[in-house]
């Protein structure tokens, strides 16, 4: 072996990190067999490592190390390489406050699945257990609901990466960050890197996609699996509603299967496909129109029409505008409309106590109460006053300082009287004008209606003595009388033949009581 | 516009004040008397004042005389049962823009008022 090979034997070129470091190694040896710089050069070329990726100096260094101590190994890092930096995917963060609600729905959910199926029971407040960590099933809701404008989470944006090169001159690929997973939902924008909700409704949130659904879609029941409906949106409800659950929504409520003893509050419509068996405790506070196939033992109010296909059974019932149940029965309680009821039978024939009030205005009762009081009180003032007045005007200028001052006060009072008479007469022209847009004292019976039956026309109360064959139509005149036609008869049927005229209301029919004030208005 | 009314007759100021507002004047201050009406003036600085002449304490016709010494132009109205043509000249002596003797009606009151404001402004 020559000179040179024994140099070369002595250099080790190793490449570590994947590329990215290459060390030299010289291993212990004689003086003179130690390489010199060109020998490492040379076996760095040979491992094709790239000029620029040579460290300066440092070959020389090694070297100086390995003459200094020939009996030891010396190595050094001569080369490097430059790591790639990867890019960073651009994120979506959900907003703290909906993780945590969505933690809580996961923790409901866990929870429910843990719960002995007995220990759910209806009646009691939903559920809850008596650990720290207890779930109300009932009120804590299994959605999370976003109002339009809420702050729903942010957008981390994503990095691009830089490429590396290695000790051989090589690049190396920086992995490309990639555009954000999440699909936002077109109810949803961005603000800068804000994002916010675009409408109200239900937060559906999975592992590509983020969005607002308005309407609240249940496929099952309202249960302990739902708890308590609070949304601002439409809700459909493939299933039914269990006992003692609610029910607000500011949209149309749809509920396809039985509702049971629960509780509605809507601002709009709600249709019940089937019906609602309230048991006595079901409740029912609509804003619009309530279309169902039967109602049986509910209370409530409804603010628009009610449309019923078969049965009005044992309710307590307002509504603000028409009733529409030509094919059905109304069979107990109370059904109250102000406007026309068009039913199939009132009553059965068990005698079952009914009490159907059509035209009710309730509302313009106390009004037409204060208005009558005062042009009343008014009429006293005046006709009082007349009488002083024209005693005193008789006498002429023979007047005392004190009964000028009085002649004054009594000629100030004839004035009042007057513009408050005239006043009043308005409030009640007004008040007629809206009474006359709100009521229709009209109840048309197709088929029945049966002994038992109490109806009351406005102020107007019959009691049915025996069953009446239908159809019948019951109203009011202008004058507040009650007239009634008896199938399809153009002339009318003297009420006293089917009912007991219990009450006339005459004296206190708001609508003619106001007329008299003011006989002129519509 | 300020008003101040002077009667010791409680309904008469009521009268007053109700015709007032029905011209649009929210401003009004009442007094019983003149001693007591020129306690207030000072501080309620009126635009015009409906003056009472048969009063307990100070009468209309002294509140005048003691009123115009230090106020000439502040319109004044008496409003009175003393309807002798001699009062009234000593009223329009004393002061007064205007007269009104009792019983007067609401109209007649916003008509005297309109005409004194009118009177006192051109």
């Amino acid at each position: 072996m020559n000179g040179v090979d024994a140099a070369g034997e002595r250099i080790s070129v190793t490449i570590e990190r994947g590329g990215l470091s290459c060390t030299v190694i010289v291993r212990s040896g004689p003086e003179s067999t130690l390489p010199t710089e060109a020998d490492i050069l040379a076996q760095l070329e040979v491992q094709h490592i790239h000029p620029s990726r040579i460290l300066g100096g440092v070959v020389a260094d090694l070297l100086a190390r390995a003459a200094a101590e020939p009996g030891a190994d010396q190595s050094e890092v001569v080369a490097q390489g430059q790591p790639a930096e990867h890019g960073r995917s651009a994120e979506f963060t959900l907003d703290p406050a909906i993780r945590a609600q969505l933690d809580a729905i996961q923790l409901r959910r866990d929870r429910l699945e843990e719960m002995p199926a007995g220990k759910l029971n209806a009646k009691t407040a939903g559920g809850q257990t008596s650990e720290q960590d207890a779930v109300d099933f009932r009120s804590q809701s299994a959605f999370v609901v976003v109002q339009k404008g809420d702050h729903i989470g942010q957008i981390v944006p994503g990095v691009e990466g830089t490429d590396g090169i290695d000790v051989r001159g090589h690049v190396i690929q920086a992995k490309k960050g990639r555009s954000m997973s999440v699909k936002l939902g077109e109810s949803l924008r961005a603000e800068g890197s804000e994002v916010i909700a675009q409408t109200s409704g239900v937060l559906r949130y999975q592992i590509d996609r983020v969005e607002i659904d308005p309407v609240l879609e249940i496929r099952g029941d309202v249960d302990f699996e739902t708890g308590n409906i609070d949304f601002p949106g439409c809700v459909n409800v493939s299933g039914g509603v269990k006992d003692h659950f609610v029910v607000r929504a500011g949209g149309t409520v749809t509920v396809h299967k039985l509702v049971e003893a629960a509780e509605f509050y809507t601002s709009s419509a709600v249709v019940l496909t089937q019906g609602m068996a309230g048991r006595g405790m079901g409740r029912l506070e609509i804003g619009g129109d309530l279309h169902t196939g039967y109602l049986d033992g509910v209370a409530g109010k409804v603010s628009g029409n009610l449309y019923v296909k078969r049965e009005i059974k044992e309710c307590r019932l307002c509504v603000e505008r028409r009733v529409v149940c030509p094919d059905g029965t109304v069979y107990g309680g109370q059904l109250v409309s102000r406007q026309s009821v068009d039913i199939g039978v009132i009553g059965g024939p068990g005698g079952v106590e009914t009490e159907v009030v059509v035209g009710r205005l309730a509302e313009i009762e106390p009004l037409a109460d204060r208005i009558s009081h005062l042009t009343h009180a008014v009429q006293v003032e005046r006709e009082r006053s007349e009488g002083e007045l024209k005693a005193l005007q008789e006498r002429g200028k023979k007047l005392t300082s004190a009964q000028a001052e009085r002649l004054t006060e009594l000629q100030y009072s004839q004035v009042t009287c007057e513009d408050l008479v005239g006043r009043v007469g308005q409030a009640a022209a007004q008040l007629l004008n809206a009474a006359g847009s709100w009521t229709e004292t009209k109840l048309i019976v197709r088929r029945a209606v049966y002994k038992g039956a109490r109806i009351r026309l406005r102020n107007v109360v019959l009691e049915i003595r025996d069953m009446v064959q239908g159809p019948i139509l019951l109203e009011l005149d202008k004058a507040g009388s009650p007239h009634c036609h008896l199938r399809g008869a153009s002339e009318p049927t003297p009420i006293g033949e089917i009912a007991t005229i219990r009450d006339t209301g005459e004296d206190r029919d708001p609508i003619v009581r106001l007329r008299g004030i003011s006989p002129h208005a519509a | 516009m300020k008003v101040m009314l002077i009667d010791d007759s409680k309904t008469m100021r009521n009268i007053q004040r109700s015709v007032l507002r029905q011209l649009g004047i929210e401003q009004i201050e009442e007094a019983c008397d003149g001693q007591d009406a020129l306690s207030k003036v000072g501080a309620f600085q009126p635009d015009l004042i409906l003056v009472d002449w048969n009063m307990p304490n100070m009468d209309g016709l002294s509140f005048i005389k003691a009123f115009r010494k230090q106020d000439k132009s502040t319109p004044l109205i008496m409003v009175t049962t003393e309807a002798e043509k001699s009062r009234v000249i000593e009223a329009i002596k004393a002061g007064v823009n205007n007269y009104l003797v009792k019983p007067f009606t609401p109209d007649m009151l916003s008509q005297r008022i309109n005409e004194t404001i009118a009177k006192c402004s051109a």
